[in-house]
C-alpha cells in the first residue's frame, strides 16, 4: 500500500489544465493541486490536512443560504427541546467540507464529478467540534476514479462517510 | 405555518414540486467553494476554467435544502443518501429548481412513533436540464 504525504509541499510538476503558469510567474517549481489520473492508484491512502472548526456561524449561514430553514440548525430553543438537546450541524455542512478537503489530495484535477454514493452520517456534529478527514482510492476505470472519504471529530470517532466517482485527465503534457 | 411532514402526510408516488429555485451567483460559487476549504481553480479562478462552474456540493446543498420545507423539515434524523448523480454541469448565472417523489415509506420496527421515509429528489436548470438526482431515506415522526 502506497502512502502519500498529505499537502502543501511542493509537488512533482503538472501544470493546472491548459492555463500556463509559467507565464505569469517566475521559474521555479510549480505547485500543484490533485492528483492526474495516472498519479492515483487504488489503495493509495491520504490524510487531509488542515482540519478545521465548525462555528455557531458556518451552521447558521450554510443552512440559510442553502435554502435549509430546519429549526434543528438555526433553533436554539427548538433544538434545544429534541434529542440531543442542541442545534446539530447541518449535514451537507459536514459533506462539503469533506469534500473540500480531500480536493488537494485527490479531486483537485478532476474535471467533473460524476456521483455520490452511500453517505452516512455516522455521529451528529455540534457547533465547536473540529472536523478532519481521510481518504483512499477504492479503484479506477476509464478515466473515472472512485474515492472513500472519512470525516472525524476531534474525538477520532467517524462523522461522516461517502464514495465518490470523479472523471479526472491524464498529465498534460508540459 | 408547518415546516416539513408527519409520516402520516407522505404517501408513495407522490412529488412536490419545491418552490422557491434559486439563481447561483459568482459570490456564491466562490464563498462556497473556499468556506468548504475547495481551494479547486475550476471554482476559484475565471481564466482557468472560463465556463465558471458551480462546485458540485454546493448544488448538492441546494438540492437537499430546497427540499426539506415539503419533506423531512420534521426530521428526527437524516438516516444518509444512497447515491447523488451529476448529469448536468451547472453554472455561474443558471439557477436551480428541485422536486422530490415519495418512493416509499415504512413504519419504524422499533419505536411507534416514527416512519422511515425513502425519496428521490431532482434539480434541474433553467432549461429543464436534469442537473442532479439523489435518494435518501429519513425519519419522519408521527402526529399522534
Amino acid at each position: 500500500m502506497t502512502l502519500v504525504a498529505p499537502g502543501y509541499g511542493p509537488r512533482q510538476a503538472f501544470r493546472s489544465f491548459h492555463f500556463d503558469r509559467s507565464s505569469i510567474l517566475s521559474e521555479g517549481r510549480l505547485s500543484d493541486y490533485g492528483h492526474t489520473y495516472d498519479q492515483l492508484e487504488p489503495g493509495q491512502r491520504f490524510e487531509h490536512w488542515p482540519g478545521r472548526t465548525i462555528t455557531e456561524f458556518d451552521d447558521t449561514l450554510f443552512s440559510l443560504m442553502s435554502m435549509n430553514q430546519h429549526p434543528l440548525h438555526i433553533d436554539e430553543e427548538y433544538a434545544s427541546k429534541t434529542q440531543h438537546g442542541r442545534r446539530v450541524v447541518v449535514g451537507p455542512l459536514v459533506i462539503a467540507l469533506v469534500i473540500g478537503m480531500s480536493e488537494r489530495d485527490v479531486g483537485g484535477r478532476a474535471t467533473a464529478t460524476l456521483e455520490y454514493r452511500d453517505i452516512r452520517h455516522v455521529n451528529p456534529v455540534f457547533h465547536g467540534d473540529t472536523i478532519y478527514a481521510r481518504s483512499h482510492i477504492v479503484g479506477k476505470e476509464n478515466g473515472v476514479v472512485t474515492v472513500f472519504s472519512e470525516g472525524l471529530n476531534q474525538k477520532g470517532e467517524v462523522v461522516l462517510s461517502l464514495e465518490r466517482r470523479l472523471a479526472i485527465p491524464l498529465a498534460q503534457p508540459a | 405555518m408547518s415546516y416539513g411532514r408527519y409520516f402520516e402526510e407522505f404517501t408513495a408516488g407522490e412529488i412536490y414540486k419545491h418552490w422557491p429555485g434559486r439563481t447561483i451567483t459568482e459570490h456564491d460559487n466562490t464563498w462556497f467553494a473556499l468556506m468548504s476549504m475547495n481551494q479547486n481553480p475550476r471554482f476559484l479562478d475565471h481564466h482557468v476554467a472560463p465556463d465558471r462552474p458551480v462546485i458540485d456540493s454546493l448544488v448538492f446543498s441546494l438540492a437537499v435544502g430546497m427540499s426539506v420545507a415539503d419533506t423531512s423539515g420534521k426530521t428526527i434524523a437524516n438516516l444518509g443518501f444512497e447515491f447523488a448523480r451529476f448529469e448536468t454541469q451547472l453554472h455561474v448565472g443558471d439557477s436551480l429548481y428541485a422536486e422530490t417523489e415519495v418512493l416509499e415509506k415504512r413504519e419504524s420496527g422499533s419505536k411507534p412513533d416514527r416512519g422511515i421515509v425513502y425519496v428521490e429528489t431532482r434539480a434541474f436548470n433553467q432549461r429543464g436540464e436534469r442537473v442532479l438526482v439523489l435518494r435518501r431515506r429519513f425519519l419522519a415522526p408521527k402526529k399522534a
